[in-house]
């Protein structure tokens, strides 16, 4: 069992699956719990397998650890009547922009950076509903193909090509008046 | 516009995603960084630690062995004619021409003996 392929795995995936439960809980101690877990379990459980299959393996376990934070959340907010995050199918139109972290103290040329495209867009990509979510984080991001990503999302790969399409449509649509 | 146009503007605004995305990830707070790299270690000494327990696993196992066959073979030596038959035969002719010479020693002795005792007669 290869320590070293598995750190260089680990650390060529960490920042991505990070920003993708991030997205999707909206919570940054919540997605590091997440990514801790999936790392933990990809290498407790499946680090004999071949390093080819750790990719969708670790994607498919980062995926499960999201659903089941969602599915607590959502208890929490029955049980608590709290506010909450938002359903999972719902697309927000909250003006997540004005609601970036840092951005209220940061100083006017800071802010106007992170006014940028960067941050326009993981706004808009928080917005969308959740399945939709992250199979684009899946496919544009990590770059999985629509295989990977029906055995990381559990579905098939019509609704892979389904919610990617429909994800870029809406994304398009929020984000072209401001990119063009 | 026309349908390669739309696709080609669709790859164009796909690619471009793509890229702040990218961007994106390189914007993360060096703290969580750090707390991504040391849960990164953390996981992967697991790995080690996986690895020296199973070897260690197999101790009591090669002991229990080990301890077992020299039981065995320490019976095997110990049993009363056990003992007898290991033993090589080599001074068994020594032992034999060593006893002739004490007989005919002894024989001489007695010889003598019946010499002196007819002379003494």
């Amino acid at each position: 069992m290869n320590t070293v392929e598995m750190d260089r795995f680990l650390a060529g995936v960490e920042k991505r699956a990070f920003r993708m439960a991030q997205v999707a809980l909206r919570d940054v101690e919540e997605a590091l719990d997440v990514v801790q877990d999936a790392m933990f379990t990809l290498v407790r459980k499946y680090a004999h397998k071949p390093s080819s299959q750790w990719r969708p393996l670790f994607y498919r376990i980062l995926q499960n650890r999201i659903t089941d934070s969602h599915r607590r959340n959502a208890i929490n907010r029955r049980l608590f009547f709290s506010p909450g995050k938002g359903s999972d199918d719902e697309f927000q139109t909250v003006d997540l922009i004005e609601n970036i972290p840092g951005r209220a103290s940061a100083a006017p040329d800071v802010r106007a950076e992170l006014d940028g495209a960067t941050q326009q867009l993981q706004a808009s990509i928080v917005g969308l509903p959740r399945r939709q979510q992250q199979v684009f984080l899946l496919r544009a991001l990590e770059g999985l193909n629509v295989s990977e990503t029906a055995r990381a999302m559990k579905c098939s790969e019509g609704s892979v090509k389904t919610h990617y399409s429909r994800a870029l449509g809406k994304l398009r649509e929020v984000l072209e008046d401001h990119w063009l | 516009m026309t349908n390669n146009d739309d696709k080609r503007s669709e790859s164009d605004f796909e690619a471009r995603l793509q890229h702040a995305l990218e961007s994106s990830t390189n914007d993360i707070d060096p703290e969580i960084v750090e707390r991504l790299a040391s849960m990164r270690r953390s996981a992967v000494a697991q790995i080690d630690q996986r690895q020296t327990s199973r070897l260690r696993g197999w101790v009591p196992v090669y002991a229990a062995a080990f301890a077992t066959v020299v039981v065995a073979f320490g019976v095997f030596l110990f049993r009363g004619d056990g003992l007898v038959e290991m033993m090589p035969a080599a001074d068994e002719p020594e032992i034999a021409a060593a006893q002739n010479v004490e007989l005919l020693t002894e024989l001489e002795f007695l010889a003598w003996l019946e010499e002196t005792a007819t002379d003494a007669g």
